[in-house]
């Protein structure tokens, strides 16, 4: 697999990016916020245009949220699955989107911002996807802090 | 002067809640608008309650089509956290349950689009096909719908050879069937005339709204993860992927007849050269797995399953996403329908496969304080229906 | 002309042939052996560790006093209409005294008319 080249890549516009292959396969790169768009849009020249799905991990210890964004190639035999990551802040949570690179990250975006209260800018959509509209404006379920809560909320 | 027409949720085409806005000029579509979220359960934040061991059985409730997918999906990730691997005998096992539904899957999924287009007859019999499927899942499993067959470490259950006798018998008898409903369907000019040229989606329009399963390969998109990374037995097996080019609703019922003769295939296979041995591995049931995360994707009947886990060194997973092929579908629908005549709208949707019931099964409701775990579906249907009522189903 | 002689032999063929449907409630069908049915429980065999109620996915255990179990003097109560049919606990019950029967007419009136099978022998 072309580990060496997708590194290379990496480290020319994003000289603090950490790399990890694990046992299985997967090939993990941390990398700051500022430079996400510009290694994605680098990303999609060698061919990685597909993307699966975005994750949010929400970290109390560390008052951060980690966006994950998991890619593949296409040509998925010379050329690893990837994920990169990026932390944000967990009391303004805010990001721009990448709907104009990866067009089909428009709905995964919307889901994030559903229940994880991330919000991307310039994405069209900023509506409710998936909970009813009559959940309150700060009520985001996948968060930590929310158990038992949520449903007497929404009775009201 | 373009009208809104309002689809949805409780509508006698549609088999699941779904509710689409089309803005309409005449007969023509000129603009959707998806609206889902009738389903939804919270079963992502249900999975950071329950064990590695027990998270499989909840994972499984999720769809009851493709349950025999993310069961086997789900321990497949959580055998790569804890770094172990099942025996072969287990592996072979595994596969047998994922192929016998991906048949089971296409056959309802067959049925379902000929009664959309209105040819009850051929409804029938492949319902009938299925149910021999579902004899034998009953005497593999236990059950019909709901298998449970896999574990941490391998599978629950063995396979004796009187039913691999009966899966043999029962692969010579689809193939005749699969080559008549192919026949069937090239022969006839009224299915012709409803399914030939509904709801094109091209090729860069697949590949660039990453759509997956049968509705990217009857584009021309090489996307598969059996091909990509295979998993199980699937690198030694028979297995050949399926491609068309033309990207309409005839198309895709074509490969999905195709791949139930590819599944025979490997079925037969499976059934000739599966070793001896043991098929699982001994685990206890509560125990504390190393801090790791680990991505597990397969291919479901409908397309790529995504499962990622995240461990903090806890008896619970931290974080668990799951990303099912119907939610990744619904952009691709809304780009396919743009241009179509009202009429083909039941057509357009039913040809994606939609699995609602799959689409919706993100965070939270844990409902009632006493904290049982399970979700009712009751009040949840009447919650949406009584916004559905209020909003007069306007939504964006 | 092909498709009106298709569909004349597959007219002619299933005029002469049974219907595939069984009468259900007049026509028993017996489940096949192995199938997760009703609980049934051996109360001879239980010695009341508990297990069962921290295995089970769905919550649907809870442990109450009986003085036929000794020497702990609990055994399992299975909320039926809560279950899974996953059989996790006949699978870790150390004693194999939990059984999952062929037994699938699990209907009542009322939720608390579908009960266990407690058997003392």
């Amino acid at each position: 697999m072309n580990d060496e080249i997708i590194k290379e890549l990496i480290l020319s516009i994003d000289s603090s990016a950490r790399f990890e292959r694990d046992k299985n396969g997967r090939f993990w790169i941390k990398i700051y916020l500022e430079n996400l768009k510009a290694v994605l849009r680098c990303l999609k020249e060698k061919g990685y245009d597909y993307i699966s799905a975005i994750t949010a991990l929400d970290n109390i210890k560390n008052n951060s949220i980690e966006l994950l964004y998991h890619l593949m190639n296409n040509s998925p035999r010379e050329f690893p699955y990837l994920t990169i990551s990026i932390t944000i802040s967990r009391d303004d949570p805010k990001v721009y989107t990448v709907h104009d690179i990866l067009p089909a990250a428009l709905i995964h975006e919307s889901e994030v911002f559903d229940l994880m209260g991330v919000k991307f800018e310039g994405n069209p959509l900023t509506e409710r996807l998936l909970l009813p509209g009559d959940v309150p404006e700060n009520v985001h379920p996948l968060k930590k802090e929310f158990k038992d809560s949520v449903f007497k909320v929404i009775k009201e | 002067m373009t009208y809104n027409l309002y689809f949805g949720p409780i509508h006698p085409a549609l088999k699941e809640p779904i509710n689409f806005t089309f803005e309409i000029e005449g007969e023509r579509i000129v603009n959707v608008k998806p609206n889902i979220g009738y389903n939804h359960r919270g079963l992502e934040k249900l999975l950071e309650s329950k064990t590695w061991l027990q998270s499989g059985f909840v994972a499984e409730h999720i769809c009851g089509i493709c349950s025999g997918a993310h069961n086997g999906c789900c321990y497949q990730g959580v055998e790569r956290i804890f770094g172990i691997e099942p025996p072969r005998r287990g592996l072979f096992i595994r596969t047998l349950v994922w192929e016998l539904e991906r048949i089971h899957s296409h056959l309802l999924w067959l049925g379902v689009m000929l009664h959309e287009s209105g040819f009850d007859t051929v409804f029938m019999y492949c319902w009938r096909d299925r149910e021999l499927t579902m004899d034998l899942f009953e005497e593999m499993s236990g059950r019909r719908v709901v298998y449970s067959m896999n574990t941490v470490g391998g599978v629950r259950r063995d396979v004796t050879v009187s039913f691999l006798d009966k899966l043999k018998k029962y692969c010579n008898y689809l193939e005749e069937r699969a080559k008549f409903y192919e026949d069937l369907i090239m022969g006839d000019t009224t299915i012709l005339a409803r399914l030939q040229g509904v709801a094109p989606l091209p090729k860069s329009d697949a590949a660039s709204l990453s759509a997956v399963g049968p509705v990217a390969r009857a584009s021309g998109v090489k996307r598969d993860v059996r091909y990509e990374e295979p998993y199980a037995v699937y690198d030694e097996s028979p297995f050949r992927i399926i491609l068309r080019e033309e990207g309409d609703a005839l198309a895709r019922t074509i490969v999905r007849i195709e791949e139930i003769k590819v599944s025979i295939d490997i079925l037969r296979w499976i059934a000739d050269n599966i070793p001896q041995g043991d098929y699982k591995i001994k685990f206890p049931p509560i125990t504390k797995a190393p801090e790791n995360e680990a991505i597990s994707r397969i291919e479901a009947p409908r397309g790529e399953l995504f499962y990622y886990f995240k461990s903090d060194g806890g008896t619970t997973p931290s974080r668990v996403k799951v990303r099912t092929p119907t939610f990744a579908n619904i952009l691709p629908v809304v780009k396919m329908l743009e241009g179509q005549y009202i009429a083909d709208i039941p057509i357009a949707v039913a040809s994606i496969d939609p699995c609602i019931a799959c689409c919706e099964r993100v965070t939270l409701i844990d409902r009632k304080t006493e904290k049982t775990t399970i979700v009712t579906m009751d009040q949840l249907r009447s919650h949406s229906k009584k916004y559905y009522k209020k909003a007069g189903g306007e939504k964006f | 002309m092909k498709i009106w002689g298709r569909a004349y032999k597959e007219a002619v063929k299933r005029l002469t042939e049974k219907p595939y449907t069984i009468h259900y409630p007049f026509v028993d069908v017996k489940a096949f052996k192995g199938y997760r049915g009703r609980i049934s429980l051996q109360i001879n065999k239980c010695i009341g560790c508990g297990l069962c109620s921290r295995v089970c996915p769905a919550n649907a255990i809870e442990m109450v006093p009986d003085e036929r179990v000794k020497p702990a003097g609990k055994r399992p109560h299975f909320k039926l209409p809560e279950c899974c049919y996953c059989a996790l606990c006949a699978e870790y019950c150390p004693k194999e005294a939990i059984e999952l029967t062929t037994d699938y007419h699990l209907y009542g009136f009322k939720k608390e008319d579908v009960v266990a099978e407690v058997k003392s022998e």
